[in-house]
């Protein structure tokens, strides 16, 4: 398990540091911010019912249950995922959705570390696409000259 | 025969390397090299029908042919050889060509294995290749709009394989093991909270790959941006590889069929079914119309194997294998018609009929074939989804399904009344290139030849694939047995 999380170190260090080398430290936009509270509030009892939901069933999946540790760590692990997720869902800035990501693959790549799986494919499948995310933004970033995902609106969906 | 399976991955792995390192080759050489790769990988799936046994490979990459893999790898590879052939003169620069191509083949071998793997390990690995390369296939050509798709499939396509990976580690959690056919034999059928939580995480995750609604927003924008080569390989081809085919194999031989999940996959199909349909009325630009159009079809194939009768399933998976060639050929209908005259708007066009009499005539084979008109093959495979509807007593979803195809038919008809009947309205048309005309020809073969031959067509490569799901749970027995 300890060379597991290791190579998970290595893996989303390695994403990070190219992340970081992409987006220079003036085009993170951290000028940008949500000043709509709705959102914010939807995203939170959201958040809650998930956590909820993840206690119950962890107390109730024998092998999670049967060693408290786990319990702990993927609830914490839970609260990362979560993190992650508003992130990418309430922030507005490109780089923030790329670190909202990679918290959240941090997150899952540690669940499955605490079910056993010790390949490590994820993980580098994980930091390789967080690579290709970023190398993708920066082309954006540079054609629409901005971070503001409010502002790329020519696609309606 | 086990090395003509392995070379379905490494074939196309190989073909996208050695582009990449013979960058200066000669055009027709990277031509002739990427049309006979496809032709091989096409062609190897002959000596490789694998009814009724099931050939497997266990050391270090576990891979799995049985009958329902091999109807995808037929779709994947054979739809993929068209779209070489049209993209030999649709990309007039060799460099952009050779761009293609690289793509092109990253995204075909991850597809072939995502449809091989016999471990969830490498389903994912493959998947998350063939999603790669198709996030940058969209952005291809460059500029904000289709940076902006590429973007937004990028974002969303994490998001669900991150719900894919939290599913991953529920299994290994439970059962320590995330080899599909080891998992068919062990997972705990009463586990029914463990079961249910992860059929909620597959179902979003590869939902959203499939662009099932709610999870299709991406779908419109990803393939009406994309050039219309990559257009017809993402709607009739990825959605379904990546997507139907990854929560077939899951839901039906490991997690097994309930009643819970047949009402979920009906629901599902008839409201995609509906929302497409009715989306793809209001749009005049015809790529955005058929992209809406991809996600009604795909709500009949979820529709069809989610009823769970034997007329329902073989319906829908014939359903799956018609309209990738029906979708290829509209999608490459589409690109004729932006090439010819410039313009994709339907209302910017007009009289097209005269002056394009054989896109003219591919583009109707296609409407009438995705409308279900007889004798063309759509029309088989939706007469049989209305059929198991009503097999199993569902009669309003036999009647969404029959408004449906009449919402496409008049979504279509829209197409041909601004594009091809009326007056011309004087923009220049410039011929189609003949290697365009021969996929469109080919194409609209298929679609009338499947229709007339339909009873041959399931019996070579439907009923297999039935077979396969009809089994369930024992998937892993006979893979495990097998040779």
């Amino acid at each position: 398990m300890i060379l597991s999380v290791i190579w998970l170190i290595i893996m989303f260090g390695a994403a990070l540091y190219a992340i970081a080398r992409i987006f220079p430290f003036k085009d993170r936009g951290f000028e940008s911010s949500s000043k709509e509270y709705l959102p914010g509030l939807v995203f939170a009892v959201f958040a809650l019912i998930v956590l909820v939901a993840a206690f119950y069933l962890f107390l109730n999946l024998p092998v999670i249950a049967a060693k408290p540790i786990l319990i702990g760590l993927n609830l914490l692990l839970t609260v990362a995922f979560l993190i992650g997720l508003y992130l990418v869902v309430i922030r507005k800035s490109l780089y923030r959705i790329l670190i909202g990501l990679l918290i959240m693959e941090v997150a899952v790549e540690g669940f499955l570390i605490a079910a056993g799986e010790h390949q490590g494919l994820t993980a580098l499948i994980g930091a390789v696409m967080l690579i290709a995310l970023a190398v993708l933004m920066g082309k954006v970033q540079k054609t629409s000259q901005t971070q503001d995902i409010t502002k790329l609106e020519e696609l309606k969906g | 025969m086990k090395v003509l399976l392995l070379s379905l991955i490494f074939a196309p792995l190989a073909t996208a390397g050695m582009l990449w390192l013979l960058k200066k080759t000669k055009p027709i050489i990277m031509d002739s090299f990427a049309v006979l790769t496809a032709a091989f990988l096409t062609g190897a799936l002959v000596f490789l029908r694998p009814a009724p046994n099931v050939l497997v490979i266990r050391n270090y990459l576990p891979l799995v042919l049985d009958g329902l893999s091999f109807l995808l790898l037929l779709i994947a590879n054979a739809v993929a050889l068209f779209i070489l052939i049209y993209s030999l003169q649709y990309f007039k620069e060799a460099d952009t060509r050779q761009r293609f191509y690289r793509w092109f083949f990253l995204m075909l071998c991850g597809i072939n294995g995502v449809v091989l793997a016999g471990d969830l390990i490498f389903l994912f690995l493959f998947l998350e290749l063939a999603a790669l390369s198709a996030y940058f296939l969209v952005a291809f050509n460059g500029g904000s709009k289709e940076l902006e798709a590429a973007l937004k499939y990028f974002i969303l396509g994490e998001i669900a394989s991150l719900f894919i990976l939290i599913g991953l580690g529920l299994i290994f959690h439970l059962t320590g093991t995330l080899n599909l056919s080891r998992l068919a034999q062990i997972f705990p059928q009463n586990a029914y909270l463990a079961k249910s939580v992860i059929t909620v995480l597959f179902l979003a995750g590869f939902g959203m790959k499939a662009a099932l609604v709610p999870f299709h927003f991406w779908l419109p924008d990803a393939h009406t941006s994309a050039p219309s080569p990559v257009s017809a390989m993402l709607s009739g081809v990825i959605i379904k590889a990546l997507g139907v085919y990854a929560l077939l194999r899951i839901i039906y031989n490991v997690l097994g069929i309930s009643p819970q999940l047949i009402s979920i996959l009906t629901t599902l199909g008839a409201v995609s079914l509906l929302i497409g349909g009715l989306l793809s009325l209001v749009q005049w630009d015809i790529k955005r119309l058929m992209a809406y159009s991809s996600i009604s079809q795909i709500g009949y194939i979820v529709l069809g194997i989610g009823l769970a009768t034997p007329l329902g399933v073989m319906g829908g998976l014939f359903h799956l294998l018609n309209h990738a060639f029906m979708k290829a050929l509209l999608f490459l209908n589409a690109g004729a018609i932006e090439k010819a005259a410039g313009t994709r708007d339907l209302r910017k066009l007009g009289g097209l009929a005269r002056t394009l009499p054989l896109v003219y005539a591919t583009t109707l084979i296609g409407t009438l074939a995705i409308s279900g008109i007889p004798p063309f093959n759509g029309f088989w495979s939706k007469f049989y989804i209305i059929l198991g509807c009503l097999q199993a007593g569902q009669v309003w979803l036999a009647l969404i399904a029959v408004l449906g195809s009449i919402l496409t038919l008049a979504a279509y008809l829209k197409v041909q009344k601004h594009a091809f009947w009326g007056p011309e309205q004087g923009t220049a048309v410039k011929p189609v290139p003949l290697s365009m005309d021969l996929s469109l020809i080919a194409l609209s073969f298929l679609c009338l030849a499947i229709g007339l031959a339909s009873a041959l067509v399931i019996g070579w490569f439907i009923n297999p694939a039935l077979m396969v799901l009809a089994q369930g749970t024992n998937y892993g027995r006979i893979v495990l047995g097998g040779k």
